[in-house]
């Protein structure tokens, strides 16, 4: 009788994934040796800010709760490791004399507020740095989640989050460094060695590499099927004895304690930190990530993220308004490829599961759109019809009838 | 010494009863929808219960099952009250349920929502952890059986026709193995070929679970029921046999000139 599931044996070595993963990784590591440091710095950066993109898949392609407070953990784990490496600046670079950050000095503070001086130390700011905004993200959703509230109530409630503690790092200028943020810290020494850009670059692969590798087995994983389900449809599961908000918190404190991490190798990179990544821009730029990479795919995200980053990169070059590229890319996207990037791929380069992805295909696009582009709904019937009229695309039936995979 | 006893006997029937319900009230901003309705279920016992739309009888399952919010009265399951707990206890205790409107996870594959239903896994650690074992394959595989969709096993859900899909939902409650089933218009939209099989279904899991069934259809009523409750305005009107509701004088009342009743009758 079994023989009929034999199909749904979970983990077989997945033999395609491992060697197209093989290969990224392969051309990844080779990278630093065929570009510029300019370049190196930049892919650094952009693998982070991947990685960010990776954990808001986790919380919005898989459980379905679209956050904008995203850059809010990321820049969290920012401060802690902006405050450990200010604190750790030589003191021939240090002006004041002084063994308080100068924006504490011109601020007038005159000794280390007990809740900072901590993170001088190397162990208590690493452990910081996933600590903070887990337990804020814990604290939050503990609320959210225990509250009842859903759906689109979520995201505003995000969107707030975001703004609020812009506003008060902003405002906290002794503490914070004010709308500057923590600015000229030092370079990241370890075990007394300092870091190269490149060693930074591969510390940061590594990160990345273990981040999707990870994510990608909790998504395989009973948990993957049970946040699945939740996105789907959270009533039905607790009547089959789950308590969807203990799922519905761990997803969000985990993903914001990996977003931390991020932020923090993201300061000895980037040099300094500052309120700007706590605004709700940037946490609409990670939504924008995830949208066009494609929900529930987690290597499109990450993919979206490097692209966006690099057509920034040179767009910036030839015109002021970049955004305007972006802006257009995202409509495009959000018009022609409800699936995101991930959905060009022919399935047999898909490396999450086919079948799903097949029988989600339509209703993952629907959400996207329902949740983000509602009111984008009218013009893209017009454009659609339109298009296809011109033989321009060949029409949306084609893309909705993918084939299933079968087994 | 009266007093006693009457003590006595009244923890007797809830220990002896797998599921009471003692006077149960459900209010609806201000509209009765439970006016008080008492019900005890043994132990591998079933119970249908008809009557008109707005009855209350999907009210009854909501309250049982901690959907809907229980104004007065108490719900017992083996002893223990279960009145208004989260959904997710009463659940785990062993109490499940298919909705009227076929509520199956369309995303996903018919194995994969029974294997969501499994008993035993629903910690967080555990759902990380757990593997599918060949133990559980076999659970999913049986179950698939008994209801006819082995061979839909990798279908998607939103592939199935509604007979089919109400099946997902009888499969997703038997992989749940629950020692109460309560079922909810278990028929609604079959096939009368599929209604039969259905009958069949529920008359195999009588022999293990105790079950509440709501039903409209008469001919599947009379299938299946042995003991039969009519619920109507939120009171129960009458309760006995198929034979004895019908021939009760205040069931043909509150049926008369329905449609219903041609077919009861």
């Amino acid at each position: 009788m079994t023989q009929v599931l034999e199909g749904t044996q979970r983990f077989t070595i997945p033999t395609k994934l491992l060697t197209v993963g093989g290969i990224a990784l392969l051309i990844f590591i080779i990278l630093p040796f065929l570009l510029g440091s300019f370049q190196v710095s930049l892919m650094s950066k952009l693998l982070l800010f991947g990685v960010l993109a990776i954990t808001l898949d986790l919380v919005w392609g898989f459980t379905g709760i679209l956050s904008f407070a995203h850059g809010v953990f990321f820049t969290l784990g920012g401060y802690v490791a902006a405050y450990y490496l200010k604190l750790n600046l030589s003191a021939s670079s240090n002006n004041y004399g002084v063994d308080l950050p100068d924006f504490m000095v011109w601020n007038g503070l005159t000794e280390l507020p007990w809740f900072i001086a901590p993170l001088r130390h190397f162990p208590i700011a690493l452990v910081g740095m996933v600590l903070v905004p887990a337990l804020f993200a814990y604290i939050i959703g503990w609320f959210i989640f225990r509250s009842k509230v859903s759906g689109v109530y979520i995201t505003i409630i995000t969107l707030a989050i975001a703004s609020a503690l812009t506003t008060f790092f902003v405002s906290q200028q002794a503490y914070t460094g004010g709308t500057n943020g923590i600015t000229d810290v030092s370079r990241l020494s370890l075990f007394g060695i300092q870091v190269s850009p490149i060693g930074l670059y591969y510390i940061i692969l590594a990160f990345t590499a273990l981040v999707l590798a990870g994510s990608w087995l909790l998504t395989q994983s009973n948990l993957g099927l049970i946040l699945r389900s939740i996105k789907e449809n959270e009533q039905r599961i607790s009547y089959l004895g789950y308590d969807v908000a203990s799922f519905k918190i761990f997803i969000w404190t985990l993903s914001a304690a990996v977003a931390g991490i991020a932020g923090g190798l993201f300061v000895p990179l980037n040099r300094f930190i500052s309120p700007v990544y706590l605004a709700v821009a940037f946490g609409t730029q990670v939504v924008i990530w995830v949208a066009i990479g494609g929900r529930g795919t987690l290597v499109g995200p990450l993919v979206a993220a490097i692209l966006l980053g690099q057509i920034q990169n040179y767009a910036e070059r030839v015109t002021q308004d970049w955004q305007l590229v972006v802006g257009i890319l995202l409509l495009v996207v959000v018009l022609f490829l409800p699936d995101g990037l991930m959905g060009l791929l022919p399935k047999r380069f898909n490396l999450t599961d086919t079948a799903r992805t097949a029988a989600t295909a339509n209703s993952t696009a629907g959400f996207v759109q329902a949740q983000m582009f509602d009111w984008f709904t009218p013009l893209q019937g017009a454009v659609r019809s339109l298009s296809s009229k011109l033989g321009l695309v060949s029409t949306r039936s084609a893309s909705s009838a993918k084939p299933r995979r079968k087994k | 010494m009266d007093a006693v006893l009457s003590e006595k006997s009244v923890t007797q029937t809830k220990t002896d009863a797998v599921l009471s319900v003692k006077d149960v009230k459900v209010v609806f901003s201000g509209f009765q929808a439970l006016k008080g309705v008492t019900l005890d279920i043994g132990d591998r016992e079933i119970v249908t219960i008809i009557g008109p739309n707005g009855a209350g009888k999907s009210t009854l399952l909501d309250a049982i099952v901690g959907k809907s919010p229980v104004a007065s009265g108490h719900i017992y399951y083996h002893g223990h009250e279960i009145t208004n707990k989260n959904p997710y206890e009463i659940a785990r205790l062993g109490v499940g349920r298919k909705f009227q409107n076929p509520n199956v996870y369309n995303e996903l594959t018919v194995f994969e929502n029974i294997q969501l239903a499994l008993k035993g896994t629903h910690g967080i650690w555990s759902s990380l952890t757990t593997k599918l074992t060949s133990a559980k394959k076999d659970k999913i595989a049986s179950v698939l059986d008994r209801t006819s969709l082995l061979d839909k096993a990798m279908t998607p859900v939103s592939s199935l026709s509604h007979g089919q899909k109400q099946w997902v939902e009888i499969a997703m409650v038997l992989a749940q193995d629950p020692s109460v089933i309560l079922l909810d218009e278990p028929t609604a939209g079959m096939t009368s070929d599929e209604t039969h099989l259905t009958g069949e279904i529920i008359q195999t899991i009588v022999q293990d679970h105790s079950v509440v069934v709501i039903e409209h259809d008469m001919e599947f009523v009379k299938q299946i029921a042995r003991r039969l409750i009519v619920l109507h305005q939120g009171e129960k009107l009458a309760e006995g046999t198929v034979a004895e509701v019908q021939n009760n004088p205040k069931v043909v009342e509150v049926y008369l000139g329905r449609e219903r009743i041609d077919v009861a009758a």
